[in-house]
């Protein structure tokens, strides 16, 4: 089982996000906006890290960036809900650009969220 | 009538009434009729059974009623030629007047709604971010608790609920979400005719029931460029409308043709001069009456039950997003229907230059 770090700035969504990956029985730490997930980053050592792309504090290229320079060898799903600005699609592809390996809608249904975690921590 | 009346038609100014120069004509018959009957002795001829000739000392006196009542007839005719000729240019213009008016009330309920549409895109993109936010704790706790083996039963009834209310907001987060997408996703070159026969074939296997899709493909050469994922979503949508009009029931008429907008045609379409191809689906179903028919590509605009029916999902944007990304692809979807007499809609889509 994989140490996953969950960074969301909705607490719903942490909570909700992090129940589902410790019932799949990964190890769980949480972060809250984007500088708060690079420093846990650089503690827990995630082998994973799902978070939102629009998390405060960092911009989500910046994010992804900072993340794997804390903690090498991590993946990065990115989850996003859509903008004002920008469907989720375009998001989706932004993040892939930016360097995450994977990214999905909001709201992600259990199934895909885990059988991505699954498909990313066997890569 | 009886004064001089102007009507303007085609810039020219047709006048009617008794001029100067309609006098003078009349005068001038009057004295040479007058002269005329004179001449024949008309009086005598007329009365010679009668009267003898010598008693009649004011034949040319009596001559002129006659003339005069030929004169009356003349103008009485001629009146009446100019009041229809006024009448039938005027009745011209009434309708031209009214085909106006009606195009102009067209192209600003066209206007209205793409102002709706636009309003209702900008709303929901910013209204989906938090929305998606807020449904993913709930898709996500309520599926993890009804899928745990130590939940009770009731409470795991009461989760799958939940889960199921979440499944469908998200539904209609997606559909409103995709009102901010126009024009932003992959376009390919796509033969209609082609991939028309392919979409039949495919539905023709979904549907294996009462419903028949018959197809009249008028033209088969020439492309058009568009997504085809949203082609696709946008011909399962009219269909399965369709099939839902006919309540399962019937012939569903898939038919292509190219047709060539004119600047008229093409302003009433909101839409470029050019060529096209036109999509049309036609049901057998009960049509449409006009409340409805005007209403019909309105976001949350249905007449479908609260819970998902046949193929609709009732959320009132299925037409909606149909509409948006017909636009987008810098086409348009029209409705013509009557109550009783089925409904058609057509989806007209830029052709691509030939060559």
């Amino acid at each position: 089982m994989a140490t996953v770090l969950v960074a969301d700035d909705a607490a719903a969504v942490r909570y909700a996000l992090a129940t589902l990956l410790r019932s799949a029985g990964h190890q769980v730490v949480e972060a809250d906006g984007g500088v708060a997930a690079v420093r846990a980053a650089a503690t827990a050592m995630p082998d994973l890290v799902v978070a939102d792309l629009h998390l405060p504090g960092l911009p989500v290229d910046r994010l992804i960036e900072q993340v794997k320079a804390a903690c090498p060898g991590t993946r990065f799903i990115g989850l996003s809900g859509g903008g004002m600005h920008q469907d989720p699609e375009s998001a989706l592809r932004l993040a892939t650009a930016a360097g995450a390996d994977g990214a999905l809608q909001k709201p992600v249904s259990n199934d895909s969220l885990l059988a991505e975690v699954r498909a990313l921590l066997e890569r | 009538m009886e004064t001089a009346h102007g009507a303007v038609h085609g810039g020219r100014h047709f006048q009617t009434g008794t001029s100067a120069r309609d006098l003078l004509i009349g005068a001038v018959a009057c004295v040479v009729l007058v002269y005329f009957f004179a001449r024949i002795e008309l009086v005598e001829l007329v009365f010679a059974w009668t009267r003898q000739h010598e008693a009649w000392d004011l034949d040319e006196i009596l001559a002129g009623v006659p003339a005069l009542a030929v004169v009356a007839a003349w103008f009485a005719v001629r009146r009446r030629r100019e009041a229809v000729q006024l009448s039938v240019r005027l009745g011209h213009n009434v309708a031209q007047l009214q085909e106006e008016i009606r195009r102009r009330r067209e192209l600003q309920e066209q206007l209205r709604e793409a102002y709706k549409i636009a309003a209702v895109g900008t709303v929901a993109g910013g209204l989906a971010h938090e929305l998606n936010d807020v449904l993913q704790p709930i898709v996500t706790l309520s599926q993890l608790h009804a899928e745990r083996p130590e939940t009770p039963a009731a409470v795991r009834t009461g989760m799958r609920h939940i889960q199921d209310a979440a499944e469908r907001g998200r539904e209609i987060v997606r559909h409103s979400l995709s009102f901010t997408t126009g024009g932003t996703r992959d376009t390919e070159e796509v033969v209609p005719a082609r991939w028309l026969a392919g979409f039949v074939a495919r539905a023709r296997e979904s549907l294996a029931g009462a419903v028949t899709v018959a197809t009249r493909f008028g033209s088969d050469a020439g492309s058009v460029r568009v997504n085809s994922g949203e082609l696709e979503h946008v011909m399962e949508n009219l269909l399965s409308n369709a099939v839902e009009a006919m309540q399962q029931r019937g012939t569903v008429t898939v038919a292509l043709d190219a047709c060539t907008l004119d600047a008229e045609a093409a302003l009433a379409h909101g839409l470029t001069v050019g060529d096209f191809f036109r999509i049309t689906v036609t049901d057998q179903g009960p049509g449409m009456a006009e409340d409805v028919r005007r209403h019909v590509f309105d976001p949350f605009f249905t007449t479908k039950g609260g819970a998902a029916k046949g193929g609709g999902d009732g959320t009132g944007l299925g037409l909606a997003v149909v509409y948006r990304l017909v636009r987008g692809w810098e086409g348009n979807i029209s409705v013509h229907s009557e109550p009783g007499a089925g409904a058609t809609f057509s989806v007209l889509i830029p052709r691509l230059d030939l060559g």
